[in-house]
């Protein structure tokens, strides 16, 4: 079975005016196909950056990242684009809804930008709708939803373009205790039924149990020493990684 | 295209307000430009309506006995488009089988037939026209005439030359029937009617009764006829009428067709020229509130647009979402901006306001389509270039960036390139597409080439020098912003960096205030150099002068008698001996004019009297080239051509109000009565010249009024006006006609407001995580408010003194071009005490312009900022 994402070597260096960041230095790791995959590690420790090159939104200043098989350094432009479109769902801790489309219509947004905007698409929005609760808000814009909501609509987007791999940037962080624990295994749920491949990024420590793996990432690295897998994630096991990474 | 639609109209019913001054901004711009020409063109179609539908040459002439060849040297002449020999005399219509009934007496017309379609002659609704190629023994009949003898296309007419008669012409002063010498014999020859002519133009004279032949067998019909040499001319109007009239006026009398003279005066030019050219300035200042209003929806969409990208949206699908915004916005933008633009001129012209002055009637009203779609074209375009900027700053932009809430987009400023781009679309392009869709109101001459060409290199260099260079003028802003610091610190702090950190946006703002105080600043100049033009003029022409006119034709030497007898008038125009040949010419008894002007000159006056001179006007003289010494051939009350000799130019005498006729020459009495009958017997006008300052003096008027009241009674009722009253009237109406100036001007300041409005909007929205700090530090709003009044006083302020010296700059260009164009002597004037309403102006208008986004500033959520950004 081939991995979902597979990194190496990863590098990143945020340049401006007053020097150069690095933020990642020589990341490595791989994720399997329909592997729920937690990375972990404290605020400004380069999760988002990394979710970013991984969707092809920025690009790296060293290592490569193959996606799906692919070398994303090989793509460019249109093409990048196009393989974002085809291969990654995301789910953003501020939702990211656009604001003037209602629930419904965010939800088919993937496909209306795919111009696949036809029966079966339709029917398949309607499912999701479903799926996640939202048929009595469906019609409702961004701003009469709760975060929950939002969140939710957020999942079902990412579903319905039908791509393989989730990735999703604290997707509790904006949210109550009880919707967080929702809107995760509503994610559980997806990546066991679905079979989705997800990549969690978060520092919420009761997140990263709905995981198959936990990795954590610290000074721009992944430590190899503490990595959490199957029922060995609990929340303490979390809590005690983190203590002996001093995060 | 589903996704482009679908996103591009939920933002526009989303954002109301933005749409609503995207379209706005569009509209002003488009019904400016439209207003403009739509009431040029019903000035022009209003006042030169025909009387009637009767046809009239655009000008016929009669050549001198020096000239050779008229017709090929007419032909050869710039500005002549078609010309044909004409006549017309009586002739006797008779069916050719019916010699019992008299026959009817008609009119006749003789035109070279293949010239005649050119000229607009006829138009025949029924059978064919003249074959230019078969014109024998064919004629055209007026509807009239076919009536009253039942004639049809194909019947025979006959024309019967009738007797020779006697004339009534003007020799040596005295009218006489001058019989032709050999009495000629009836004459008669049979005609084919060829087609019958619809009432109107030509066919409409004489209710219908008339026949048109090729001029050759007119002629033929005619021989041994004195029928006078005369050609009509079709004028060639991208030729200027005084250039036609100067190589005219060398060998030829002439009659203008005063109909095409509307509009076509140097000085109605330049004024119609300057009306369009303040339409290119709202163009320039329309396409500066789109850019800023489609970079607005830009900044505020920054997270949705990264998250689209993130969605797999391609960069070509988001630039079609604001593509098709700009459509829509340029499509709404130009239906508003022609209904706005047509209700504009249709104002304009319900309040007397027309592109030839104020106070003129005009009833008709129609939209001049051909010009004014390719101008809406224009604005569309400009709106659609205008969403080229956003398209580009996105390309460049950093979607990761934008989903973290971060700054997506580099700042407003722009690249080094893009604000080239800019300065090269501002200050080139937009300039040459409008002159190319707009052409300039008569010849692109070299005086004219010149105006624009400065003109439009001023603005060039106030758009683009300071889009290239944005810096130096922010530099110069946070100048002025250090001593602000000291009375508010916090404010003067933060609009000084803003200054410096934007120099683009501040730079833009500034230009467009100073091309508003730039127009304002040149047109007080002009209108003061008119004015100064009139007080020169005055003292010469007006200047203790009393004119009595809407007298009831009084004897002559019994009003001289009186009015002479007052101490204080010095000596009397007679105002009344009047003739049209082709321009006005006066004539004036010698006797009341030798005691001023040129002709104290004793070899002057006694040329005046003996010798067909004639004092021609500073402005004929200018108009027509005239210099003394020149001859004018004019045709006289005898029916000849004969030369008149320019012995002086001068406005000393002659000038007579209502009409105001400023063109005119001045001959004797003695030559007046003799060439044109004109006899001084009678008069209905005159015009009185008093001693030093007695047209201040109430009393002097009060005097003549009660002597002349006692020798003619009703002569209280007669008009009275002094020279100074005549004098503050032209000024006055200086400043009335250019209040349409003020009118393009003031919705060009509108615009500006608009652009800078939009432009500290954008600046709100690019900086909400920055307020929101400010806020979270404690900052109140209206601290934040002052910085942006603080920021926006120095934006007017600055504008309004580059405004100042641009306009000092660009005024005595502009007033030396207007002075070559419309031939007036112009003395250079500034916009003196008007230049501080200037800077008060950009001041208010800048700050005013900021009001809205200080609102909408202290309507964002600080916490929302900080958290999104």
């Amino acid at each position: 079975m081939t991995d979902i994402i597979k990194v190496e070597d990863l590098v990143k260096i945020h340049e401006s005016k007053r020097g150069a960041t690095p933020v990642l230095r020589g990341l490595s790791f791989q994720q399997t196909r329909g592997e729920f995959l937690c990375i972990m590690g404290p605020s400004g420790s380069g999760k988002s950056t990394l979710l970013h090159l991984l969707s092809g939104l920025d690009r790296p200043s060293g290592g490569r990242i193959f996606l799906d098989g692919q070398d994303l350094a090989d793509l460019e432009g249109r093409d990048l684009t196009l393989k974002r479109r085809r291969t990654i769902g995301h789910v953003f801790q501020f939702f990211n809804l656009m604001p003037n489309l209602s629930c419904r219509e965010n939800i088919l947004l993937p496909l209306t930008i795919a111009g696949q905007q036809d029966a079966a698409g339709i029917a398949l929005v309607e499912t999701l709708i479903e799926r996640f609760g939202l048929t009595a808000r469906a019609s409702a814009l961004p701003h009469e939803l709760s975060g929950g909501e939002m969140q939710r609509t957020s999942i079902a987007r990412a579903l319905a373009g039908g791509q393989e791999l989730l990735l999703c940037d604290e997707p509790t962080g904006n949210l109550s205790q009880r919707a967080g624990r929702e809107v995760m295994e509503s994610l559980r749920q997806v990546n066991k039924d679905d079979g989705r491949s997800i990549l969690l990024v978060t520092h919420n420590p009761r997140d990263a149990t709905f995981a198959d793996r936990v990795l954590f990432l610290v000074d721009g690295q992944i430590d190899t020493e503490q990595v959490l897998k199957g029922p060995d994630i609990t929340t303490e096991a979390v809590h005690e990684a983190l203590s002996a990474l001093s995060i | 295209m589903r996704l482009a639609s679908l996103l591009a109209f939920r933002s526009l019913l989303a954002r109301p307000s933005r749409t609503f001054f995207a379209v706005f901004g569009i509209a002003i711009g488009i019904a400016t430009v439209v207003g403009i020409f739509t009431l040029d063109h019903n000035t022009i179609l209003g006042l030169s309506q025909p009387s009637g539908s009767d046809w009239r040459a655009d000008i016929e002439v009669s050549p001198t006995v020096k000239t050779l060849d008229p017709r090929r040297d007419l032909a050869g002449i710039p500005g002549v488009a078609k010309v044909s020999a004409f006549f017309q005399n009586e002739v006797l219509a008779q069916l050719p089988d019916d010699s019992s009934k008299a026959p009817r007496r008609t009119r006749f017309y003789g035109i070279e037939t293949s010239e005649a379609k050119g000229l607009g002659v006829y138009r025949v609704e029924k059978g064919k026209d003249l074959d230019p190629h078969n014109r024998n023994q064919e004629i055209l009949i007026g509807n009239g005439l076919a009536e009253d003898l039942r004639l049809s296309p194909g019947d025979r007419l006959t024309l019967i030359r009738p007797p020779s008669s006697a004339k009534k012409l003007c020799v040596d002063g005295q009218i006489q029937l001058v019989h032709p010498d050999k009495p000629l014999p009836p004459r008669a020859e049979t005609f084919l009617v060829a087609g019958i002519l619809a009432r109107e133009r030509l066919g409409a004279r004489s209710r219908g009764r008339l026949v048109i032949a090729d001029y050759a067998r007119g002629r033929d019909l005619f021989e041994g006829v004195n029928i006078g040499e005369t050609f009509v001319i079709k004028r060639d109007p991208r030729v200027d009428i005084e250039r036609l009239k100067m190589s005219l006026g060398e060998s030829y009398s002439y009659d203008i067709n005063r109909q095409i003279l509307v509009g076509q005066a140097a000085d109605e030019r330049a004024f119609r020229n300057g009306v369009r050219f303040a339409g290119l300035l709202t163009m320039v200042l329309g396409l500066f509130v789109i850019f800023h209003t489609l970079s607005i929806a830009l900044i505020e969409r920054v997270r949705e647009i990264s998250t689209l990208h993130a969605l797999g949206t391609t960069r070509r699908q988001i630039a079609g979402v604001f593509f098709l915004e700009a459509c829509i916005l340029a499509l709404l933008g130009g239906v508003a901006g022609l209904g706005l633009g047509a209700a504009i001129a249709k104002i304009l012209l319900k309040l007397k306001i027309t592109t030839l002055g104020v106070g003129k009637n005009i009833e008709v009203f129609e939209i001049p389509w051909g010009t004014v779609l390719p101008l809406i074209g224009v604005g569309c375009a400009m709106a659609l270039l205008g969403s080229v900027y956003p398209i580009l700053r996105l390309k460049k932009g950093s979607s990761a960036a934008g989903l973290g809430g971060e700054q997506a987009f580099e700042s407003n400023e722009g690249s080094r390139g893009f604000r080239f781009f800019s300065a090269v679309l501002l200050a080139f392009a937009l300039p040459l597409l409008y002159i190319i869709v707009v052409p300039s109101v008569g010849e692109f001459a070299a005086t004219f080439a010149t105006t624009l060409f400065i003109g439009t290199g001023f603005l060039s260099l106030l758009v683009g020098l300071p889009l290239l260079v944005p810096e130096v003028l922010a530099r110069m802003g946070a100048w002025f912003a250090k001593p602000l610091q000291r009375w508010f610190p916090f404010a003067g702090l933060l609009a000084s960096r803003t200054l410096l950190e934007r120099p683009t946006r501040i730079a833009v703002g500034i230009i467009g205030v100073a091309m508003v105080a730039t127009a304002f600043i040149v047109l007080k100049g002009m209108t003061n150099s008119l004015s100064a033009e009139i007080d020169v003029w005055s003292d010469v022409a007006l200047k203790d002068r009393l004119f009595i006119t809407d007298i009831p034709d009084v004897d002559y030497e019994t009003f001289k008698g009186v009015v002479l007898d007052h101490p204080e008038v010095l000596s009397i125009e007679h105002g009344s001996m009047r003739t049209y040949a082709p321009f006005l010419i006066v004539g004036i008894p010698d006797d009341q004019l030798r005691d001023y002007g040129p002709l104290q000159n004793e070899n002057l006056l006694h040329r005046f009297r003996e010798r067909r001179g004639i004092i021609v006007s500073g402005r004929l003289a200018t108009d027509l080239g005239y210099l003394p010494g020149d001859e004018i051939p004019i045709r006289t009350g005898r029916g000849v051509v004969e030369l008149f000799i320019v012995i002086a130019v001068s406005d000393d005498y002659g000038y007579a109000p209502h009409p105001d006729e400023r063109l005119y020459g001045v001959i004797s009495a003695r030559t007046m009565a003799n060439d044109f009958c004109v006899k001084p017997t009678r008069v209905n006008r005159v015009s009185l010249r008093l001693k030093d300052g007695s047209d201040d003096d109430g009393k002097v008027l009060a005097d003549l009024r009660s002597k002349l009241e006692l020798a003619f009674p009703g002569a209280g009722k007669w008009r009275y006006e002094s020279g100074r009253f005549i004098h503050d009237f032209f000024r006055y109406d200086i400043d009335r006609d250019f209040f349409l100036f003020d009118i393009i001007l003031g919705l060009s300041a509108l615009l500006a407001a608009m652009g800078l409005l939009n432009g500290q909007l954008l600046s709100a929205l690019e900086r909400r995580k920055e307020f929101g700090i400010l806020r979270a530090l404690g900052a109140e709003p209206r601290q934040i408010a002052g910085a942006t009044l603080v920021e926006a006083s120095l934006t007017g302020i600055i504008g309004g003194l580059l405004g100042l010296l641009m306009g000092s700059i660009l005024s005595p260009l502009v007033i030396g071009a207007l002075e070559l164009v419309s031939g007036l002597p112009l003395p250079t004037r500034g916009a003196g005490w008007f230049s501080l309403y200037v800077l008060i102006g950009s001041w208010a208008l800048a700050v005013l312009a900021v009001l809205y986004p200080i609102w909408r500033t202290n309507r964002l959520d600080p916490v929302a900022d900080l958290r999104t950004g």
